[in-house]
């Protein structure tokens, strides 16, 4: 509040609820200021070239630009952008893909809201933060075998409860094509039938709904 | 530093060639890095001496000969070395050599290549170690002057300058080559029988291309290297003659290595293989040198090492003396067949009659242009033999008897023992045809023509046979045939009733098949459509309600201290937004129910929810459905339907009126949903702050977003409010999910 120039933050979620809590929690700590709230991907980026703030608190999962495409957008024409992400996803998946896009850091929103102002703090300091339990989901990744980009497509037919010759239709590959790859797509994740093989894959935030 | 390596036991023990290849290749380009003693040279393993490491050694040059074109061994401090060609004579043994050249792996021990040398002086022969016949047969003293014990057995003269002498030691043959000024001293036979101390240089004889041994020699480099210890004790050509049949019987004054003499008519010549000779006693096999050409029937005297091959005895490294002309031979034995097989007839001339069973003919094994070898196999008393003789006729030429004859041979027999050294059988040795005499030709009707006879009238017999069948079977068809087709006809009757029957079991099992993979995939979208709505529905309700309640708790106890009125008004949001919460998730519980139901539909849902808000009361809520209903999916029916949920309640709430219409009106662009009421109706500002409509109307407008809608609040103090939520139906976009019963 007598800091000359505060940390101008600028709110990214499209639940209303998260952003009114977010503020309040923002408003009683001394040198912050959110300046700016955005309720999709989109706007998001829009705000950000607006007011070009000292840091995002981004949502993950946002309608019309999802926050990793906001961050790979904003990072792209603001290199040195600050971006913290939340989210209430541990999923590995997207933890990996938001750090890829240039995200500094990552608070799940499960976490005490304590936490977020140390988060927010050592962003600004330019480290990287990353909680124990995302950077545990983050290494179990690595031991991964990753899917390949014509099997994450299968994985998204069939979260979409396509059969498999419908999933050929879409892809435009042989039904016995399909087959193959959802042997593969079951042996890596692993996952004993396709049902499964959409949940592990939701959970893990390879795919999203 | 390179000679520390190389002798290091790490190297010596080196399996890694390439390893050692390349360390050694770089250190071995340094100049001053030279091979400097014998033993250096010896310890490179093959790899390493292919190199062609710098050697220099000083030496005693230990032997040579004319024959070698300047080669020679040498021996330093260390050990010794075989030097290759050099262009030059060599040098003498005793002279001392600085050898300069470079390391070959040889192939044996690894040798001086391209060796230049000059002689700087001379020395004494370096000592010979003495060492066993294992090592010596190893091979692995290749080079080194070594000392060896041995019985003489045999003396040659092959070259002008050498001797070489057979040797024999605990069983094992070697040679001994001994180097002598060229037709001076030549190596008295005298010598034979002598145990002798042989000092000289090691030297193995090779298999070129596999680099292994073959066998080991020792050079001698003088006369003066052979040291007699103990001469022959008799004169073995004066003393008594042996009977043939002693020989390799126990006799108690046998005297170990001492030469035996015996005497004996030629009875046949063996070419490599010996002469047999015979005496009143028996046969034997002579082995040595023979001084001239023998005949058969020629008288001789032997003396020689009585020893056995083939577990038979023979007469070894013999000198034959002829001491008479051939007169006639003795005559053949007649012995049972008992008696040759037992052995006691080896080497005798016998002669027996029997049947002749088979002829086989070989080129000879000698390679000469004409001549062959003869087998026969005879056979008498049911027992099977067999007899050879070598034949000057061409492969192919009759010989003057056949198989099936009734024949006598006359000829050597050798008799022959099996693997545990007992003589179980025999075969003969003829001198030629001539040894075997027809007594009897083969009857005309041979084994051979009786079996072709016997062959033509069997097939003879199946034709007829054959052919009688084949008749009288072509009279039985045509009976049959007529029997038969009146059968078929019913049979084939039978078949297609019960084919068909079967196809149409097939099909009605089919069909079910089908129906029940289709009715799995249905279930399995239905299952997946269920989740992802429940997911989604548990993040967007759920779990962001209890973030912010969460985030307006820690809010609230942050301001605690500092601002307790402010930290009131958060505790408050809190408990509002847990409220909503709570509501959200008991609407999600009741709908995940009412989507239990088979025939689900958005309108029904609709109406069910109005049902049960209005249960018990005057309200009056009308759902209306108009134009053609299009599929949605599960997320955009959850969605519309809480909206619907949300402002029904709000409706009832607030509105203070008793009439609701809902309707659900579908267009070929997009669907709109519409709850009107006709109450009071309020001004938009009145709702700005954070209450639980607030909540309500935002949650309500953020649903509409997610599904890619928009949502209308018309409202006025007076006409009444009316919330419009509508949703595009692009047709480039069609449903994700399908509902499984669409209304």
């Amino acid at each position: 509040m007598n800091d000359p120039s505060p940390i101008r933050i600028l709110l990214a979620d499209d639940h209303s609820v998260v952003r009114m809590g977010l503020a309040a929690l923002m408003s009683t700590e001394p040198g912050f200021a959110v300046v700016g709230q955005a309720a999709d991907g989109s706007e998001a980026v829009t705000q950000y070239r607006l007011l070009q703030p000292d840091i995002v608190l981004m949502d993950l999962l946002m309608p019309i630009k999802s926050g990793v495409a906001a961050v790979t957008e904003i990072h792209t024409e603001f290199p040195r952008a600050k971006i913290l992400m939340l989210s209430t996803s541990d999923g590995d998946d997207d933890v990996y893909r938001a750090l890829q896009a240039g995200a500094a850091g990552y608070v799940l929103k499960s976490s005490p809201g304590e936490l977020l102002i140390p988060a927010i703090r050592a962003v600004m300091r330019g480290e990287k933060w990353i909680p124990p339990e995302v950077a545990r989901s983050l290494a179990n990744r690595m031991l991964r075998e990753a899917l390949s980009p014509r099997e994450l497509q299968v994985l998204n037919e069939l979260a979409c409860g396509g059969s498999n010759k419908e999933i050929a239709v879409a892809l435009n590959i042989t039904e016995h094509t399909v087959k193959a790859h959802l042997k593969n797509i079951l042996a890596k994740l692993p996952a004993r039938d396709r049902t499964e093989a959409v949940t592990v894959a939701l959970h893990r935030g390879i795919i999203h709904l | 530093m390179i000679r520390n390596l190389i002798r290091s036991s790490a190297w010596q023990g080196c399996r890694h060639g390439w390893l050692v290849l390349c360390c050694v290749g770089s250190l071995a380009r340094a100049d001053e890095q030279v091979l400097s003693c014998a033993r250096d040279v010896l310890n490179l393993p093959a790899e390493v001496a292919t190199l062609g490491l710098p050697v220099r050694v000083r030496g005693v040059v230990t032997y040579t000969e004319q024959s070698w074109a300047g080669q020679f061994f040498m021996q330093d401090a260390t050990a010794g070395v075989f030097v290759g060609h050099s262009g030059r004579e060599a040098p003498q043994p005793g002279q001392v050599v600085d050898v300069s050249g470079t390391s070959h792996p040889g192939a044996f021990a690894p040798y001086i290549k391209n060796p230049r040398w000059s002689v700087v002086g001379s020395a004494p022969l370096p000592d010979a170690r003495e060492i066993s016949m294992e090592r010596f047969a190893s091979g692995i003293d290749d080079g080194q002057r070594v000392e060896v014990r041995g019985r003489v057995r045999r003396v040659l003269a092959e070259k002008v300058d050498r001797s070489t002498l057979i040797l024999s030691s605990g069983g094992q043959r070697f040679e001994v080559m001994v180097r002598r000024p060229a037709h001076e001293v030549e190596v008295p036979d005298s010598w034979v029988g002598a145990l002798v101390r042989v000092r000289g240089v090691l030297a193995a004889e090779y298999q070129l291309h596999r680099r292994g041994l073959a066998m080991v020699r020792v050079f001698a480099a003088s006369p003066d290297d052979v040291i007699i210890e103990q001469p022959e004790e008799i004169n073995p050509f004066k003393c008594e003659l042996l009977p043939l049949a002693r020989v390799g019987q126990y006799r108690r004054d046998l005297a170990p290595g001492q030469r035996s003499r015996v005497r004996g008519v030629v009875v046949a010549l063996l070419g490599n293989d010996g002469l047999a000779i015979e005496d009143d006693s028996g046969g034997l096999i002579i082995k040595g040198t023979v001084p001239e050409p023998l005949v058969p029937g020629d008288s001789i005297e032997a003396v020689g090492f009585e020893g056995l091959e083939n577990f038979l005895p023979v007469l070894q490294d013999a000198t034959v003396t002829r001491l008479d002309q051939a007169r006639a031979l003795p005559a053949a034995k007649q012995p049972s067949l008992e008696e040759l097989a037992s052995g006691q007839f080896h080497a005798c001339r016998v002669s027996l009659t029997a049947e002749l069973i088979e002829i086989s003919g070989r080129p000879a094994p000698d390679g000469s242009d004409h001549g062959r070898e003869i087998g026969l196999i005879v056979q008498r008393d049911g027992k099977i033999f067999k007899a050879d003789f070598a034949d000057a006729g061409a492969e192919k030429d009759e010989l003057p008897f056949a198989p099936g004859s009734r024949v006598e041979l006359t000829g050597l027999c050798l008799a022959e023992a099996n693997r545990l050294g007992r003589v179980d059988s025999f075969r003969l040795h003829l001198t030629g045809a001539q040894a075997v005499r027809v007594i009897q030709q083969p009857p005309w009707l041979s084994r051979r023509r009786l079996g072709l006879a016997l062959l033509a009238t069997l097939a003879g017999m199946t034709l007829c046979g054959g052919w009688i069948l084949a008749f009288s079977r072509k009279n039985r068809r045509l009976h049959a045939e007529i029997q038969e087709r009146a059968k078929l006809t019913a049979e084939l009757e039978h078949a297609k009733k019960q084919l068909s029957q079967r196809f149409e079991e097939r099909t009605a099992e089919l069909k079910l098949q089908i129906s029940a993979r289709k009715e799995s995939e249905v279930r399995f979208k239905a299952v997946i459509g269920e989740r992802t709505r429940l997911a989604q529905e548990l993040h967007d309700g759920l779990q962001q309600g209890l973030t912010g309640v969460a985030l307006q708790l820690d809010t609230a106890s942050r301001l605690r201290e500092r601002a307790p009125e402010q930290s009131q008004h958060h505790l408050e949001l809190a408990r509002t937004l847990m409220r909503q919460t709570h509501v959200d998730l008991r609407s999600s519980v009741w709908n995940l129910r009412s989507r239990s139901q088979e025939d689900f539909s958005l309108v029904e849902a609709l109406r069910q929810s109005a049902d049960r808000f209005t249960e018990g009361t005057a309200w009056v809520v009308e759902v209306r459905q108009t134009g053609e209903p299009q599929p949605l999916s599960e997320l955009q029916e959850e969605n519309l339907l809480r909206i619907g949920q949300e402002a029904l309640t709000n409706a009832i709430k607030h509105s203070q009126c008793a009439r609701i219409e809902i309707q659900l009106e579908f267009a070929p662009s997009g669907l709109a949903l519409r709850i009107q009421d006709f109450g009071i109706g309020f001004a938009p500002a009145q709702v700005d702050g954070p209450t639980e409509g607030h909540f309500g109307l935002t949650g309500m407008a953020e649903r509409a977003q997610r599904i890619g809608g928009a949502l209308a609040i018309h409202s006025q103090p007076g006409p009444g409010t009316r919330i419009e939520a509508t949703l595009p139906l692009g047709s480039n976009e069609p449903p994700q999910v399908t509902p499984a019963n669409p209304p």
